[in-house]
């Protein structure tokens, strides 16, 4: 049976969520598998749909439950924003493409990416996904529908370049928050 | 207020949408993002009107906004070229762009705006 907890804290949730649906569940990861038409029984003849992220000492396979929720609220700001139409902001700017949109999904949804970002629109036909850090270092990918740019900023030191490789983010996004 | 210039210490107030979000809550700014747009950035000039006047407008076109400013002098600290856009229903719209030229603020220029800019008030789903 599943036990709802309206504002859970990380802490309390099991480290092998989302496996096990028998703890304590974040009411809005299962809203979203509804909407999703994933059922609890799906977790127990499937597998999670990806590969988890390795965390604690002892290197079993185990999700790191904040990231899921932030993946989760990632994919639902990805939805929200490709139905925004034309004219969301009330001055004129345009629909998202489904290019754009798929590309970030993509990178978001990729198994390999460890740490999840914030994502906002632009008002140029891009999605920007950002990563900050308290001593003021900053990542920056600005996806549009046939490119990608980045702005990365390590000790106040800037470095702007375009993206051809879609592998090149995720090792990027990686060295970025390994870096002190 | 000149309608051909906007002097250095005029100030410039861009609202911030709530949905969807261009608010980053850990930070207490608003994300460079909200100064990325092709038609230029769209600000209104105060116009020697008093703040509390400014922000009840805001609220009446858009509610439910942010909104932040900042003033011209740092926009042209930052390179960036603040032009009055007079519309006719609002006569103190402006607009800023990267160069006489060039309407796209680059990131890393947007990234310092967002940093710089004073948030009068954050969007009504972080109040």
């Amino acid at each position: 049976m599943l036990q709802i907890k309206e504002n859970p804290t990380t802490d309390i949730l099991p480290d092998i969520f989302p496996w096990s649906l028998e703890g304590v569940v974040d009411a809005k990861i299962i809203d979203y598998f509804q909407r999703q038409e994933i059922d609890e029984n799906h977790f127990l003849t499937k597998p999670w749909p990806e590969k988890p992220l390795a965390m604690g000492s002892d290197n079993k396979s185990r999700i790191n439950p904040a990231q899921t929720l932030k993946k989760i609220n990632n994919l639902e700001t990805i939805d929200e924003v490709s139905q925004l139409t034309d004219n969301w902001d009330l001055e004129g700017a345009s629909a998202f493409k489904e290019k754009t949109i798929l590309n970030v999904r993509n990178l978001i949804q990729n198994p390999s990416l460890k740490y999840q970002p914030d994502i906002f629109p632009t008002f140029r036909d891009s999605l920007q996904i950002e990563y900050e850090k308290r001593n003021g270092d900053y990542l920056e990918f600005e996806i549009f529908e046939n490119q990608i740019m980045m702005l990365k900023i390590v000790n106040e030191r800037e470095t702007k370049s375009l993206i051809l490789n879609a592998n090149k983010i995720i090792t990027t996004i990686n060295e970025f928050m390994h870096e002190s | 207020m000149n309608p051909d210039f906007i002097e250095n210490e005029e100030i410039l107030y861009r609202a911030i949408p709530d949905n969807p979000n261009f608010w980053k809550p850990s930070f207490n700014k608003p994300t460079s993002a909200l100064f990325k747009d092709k038609r230029g950035v769209s600000v209104d000039r105060d116009g020697d009107r008093k703040p509390q006047e400014i922000e009840i407008k805001f609220e009446l076109y858009k509610p439910g906004y942010g909104l932040c400013y900042i003033s011209a002098c740092k926009c042209r600290e930052l390179q960036t070229y603040p032009i009055p856009k007079p519309l006719e229903k609002n006569k103190y719209h402006a607009e800023i762009h990267y160069s006489t030229t060039k309407i796209l603020i680059p990131s890393n220029v947007a990234r310092k705006m967002s940093s710089l800019v004073i948030t009068v008030k954050v969007p009504q789903s972080y109040r």
